[in-house]
């Protein structure tokens, strides 16, 4: 509850922890010889992910960066072979509604390594979660499950195989009404955050891999041979049940980001959400050669919702409401 | 017709759903990184009193409830309805027995107690967390007993009956904690 307007919703305790964690995550990077770089927070083109939902600057026909993912890959692609990798912490931007764990504007610790495996990162992100856990002297379990294992698990069906009808049937039990807009992307995505995320409170920290082909986003696919079917080299870390991070093992393929991207688009014109451009500068950066990279973007302000236990309002000292 | 969005969702809103009043206990966001978001919505539904929880594709608006809680004096029930009237405009108000339900036992005319309208109807009554009423049927006391702890039934004018200490006597007036139903004090007239 707000007293006074003017005055910081996060308590000191927690604005001092900030400065320290943010202090450890450029320590752990510096160690590991990953540079630390800056890129553009107004950027003139956005991404087509249908809810990934800009902020526009008024006044200079610019973006505020949803994530500052393409101008790093361009970095990656102009400079790639000469790097182990590189890291970012900056703000990031969407128009979203506030709610306990969402801001519009939120600080992003978004890092690529050149020539590591989905494991590899995964394994990395560890290490640095528990560099941070104990600098701030808590104990840490990490757990590691497929998306198809809590599919199956919590929900009773394979997500890789399961039609949509199934599917769409599952979904009715949290969307009584109207399910037919969603398509299959949706419905896994909600199906996951109503009938799997609720059990994953149960572990401190989990990382998810192996997601559906239909959420690989920017990630590679690879075929699992011995079902028949391919997933996409992708992991989410949860602490708490919480969505903390996000992570690829990188695609590079031209033609296949094209024809993502615009996918993307035709979807949001079925949804008759707003169109944007396929970011050129970007395009023509997969096209003169990505190196095989791995990369993540980690919510800073998620990750101190978790070593606190409160809320976002608990751990930024401005929020929405009160900037 | 009123509606209200998504984004506009609080505890306290209230909204049609299913052709029922309904008040949000509590409002949830729902939004993968990647994903559509969606509002986890607890509601009361104000008629039956019933929790229901509903999910909602963000962005989609409701049909906004016409629902304001008024202070209203309870005048008299006529066999069929009880009758509230306004004190600032006079304005007369008809209850039906759904409306009333189980704080029939605490009514007393003259008082005054909250009144949950529905396009101007009365939909429910809230009364107020302390009654006093007048005992009209209680066994006699025991003379010199007041100290210990026994109880016995008491029979208010309301027709409640309530569990009160053995030195309590017919024509005595008692504060009653209607939340608990429970007598709390003898009321020196």
């Amino acid at each position: 509850m707000v007293i006074d307007s003017w005055r910081p919703s996060a308590e000191i305790e927690e604005i001092k922890r900030r400065a320290e964690v943010l202090a450890e995550l450029r320590r752990y990077f510096l160690s590991q010889h990953v540079l630390e770089v800056e890129t553009p927070l107004l950027s003139r083109y956005t991404v087509t992910d249908p809810f990934v939902a800009p902020i526009e600057a008024s006044c200079s026909a610019r973006y505020l960066q949803t994530s500052p993912e393409y101008a790093m890959k361009r970095l990656l692609a102009a400079y790639g072979s000469e790097l182990q990798g590189i890291y970012q912490i900056c703000k990031a931007f969407r128009a979203d509604d506030s709610s306990a764990r969402h801001n519009p504007e939120f600080t992003m610790l978004e890092w690529y390594r050149v020539g590591f495996s989905l494991q590899d990162l995964i394994d990395e992100v560890g290490a640095l979660l528990r560099a941070v856990y104990l600098q701030q002297n808590q104990a840490l379990h990490i757990s590691q499950r497929s998306y198809q294992s809590l599919f199956e698990e919590f929900l009773g069906v394979n997500p890789h195989r399961a039609g949509e009808t199934k599917l769409r049937a599952l979904v009715s039990s949290w969307l009584p009404e109207d399910s037919a807009e969603l398509d299959k992307k949706d419905l896994l995505e909600l199906l996951f955050s109503f009938g799997v995320e609720p059990h994953l409170t149960n572990y401190q920290a989990l990382f998810v891999y192996d997601f559906p082909e239909s959420l690989s986003a920017l990630a590679q696919l690879k075929c699992d041979k011995k079902q028949g079917i391919k997933t996409a080299s992708r992991f989410e870390l949860y602490l708490s049940g919480v969505e903390v991070a996000n992570g690829y093992h990188e695609l590079r393929d031209p033609q296949v980001h094209l024809s993502r991207f615009l996918a993307d688009q035709q979807r949001r014109q079925a949804l008759n959400l707003p169109a944007y451009q396929i970011d050129s500068r970007f395009m023509a950066a997969v096209e003169s050669g990505l190196p095989d990279t791995s990369g993540v973007a980690l919510g800073v302000d998620r990750l101190l919702m978790a070593l606190s236990g409160k809320p976002i309002s608990g751990v930024v000292i401005f929020p929405a409401n009160l900037a | 017709m009123a509606t209200y969005s998504t984004s506009e969702f609080k505890s306290g809103l209230k909204m049609m759903l299913d052709g029922d009043p309904c008040a949000i206990i509590e409002n949830e966001m729902v939004k993968p990184g990647k994903g559509q978001a969606f509002n986890r919505v607890r509601l009361r539904n104000l008629k039956t009193g019933r929790v229901w929880e509903r999910t909602f594709k963000s962005g989609e608006s409701v049909e906004a409830a016409d629902v304001l809680d008024v202070d209203l004096q309870y005048l008299y029930n006529d066999g069929d309805f009880w009758h509230f009237m306004d004190n600032d405009n006079f304005e007369q108000y008809s209850a039906d027995a759904t409306a009333i339900g189980d704080e029939e036992r605490w009514l007393k005319e003259e008082d005054i107690c909250t009144v949950t309208l529905w396009n101007g109807s009365p939909l429910s009554i809230t009364i107020s967390n302390f009654v006093e009423l007048k005992v009209t049927d209680t066994d006699p006391g025991l003379k010199g007993d007041t100290a210990q702890g026994g109880i016995k039934p008491a029979t208010l004018s309301t027709g409640a009956l309530v569990r009160v200490p053995l030195f309590i006597e017919i024509g005595d007036v008692l504060k009653i904690d209607t939340r608990s139903g429970e007598y709390v004090s003898r009321v020196k007239v």
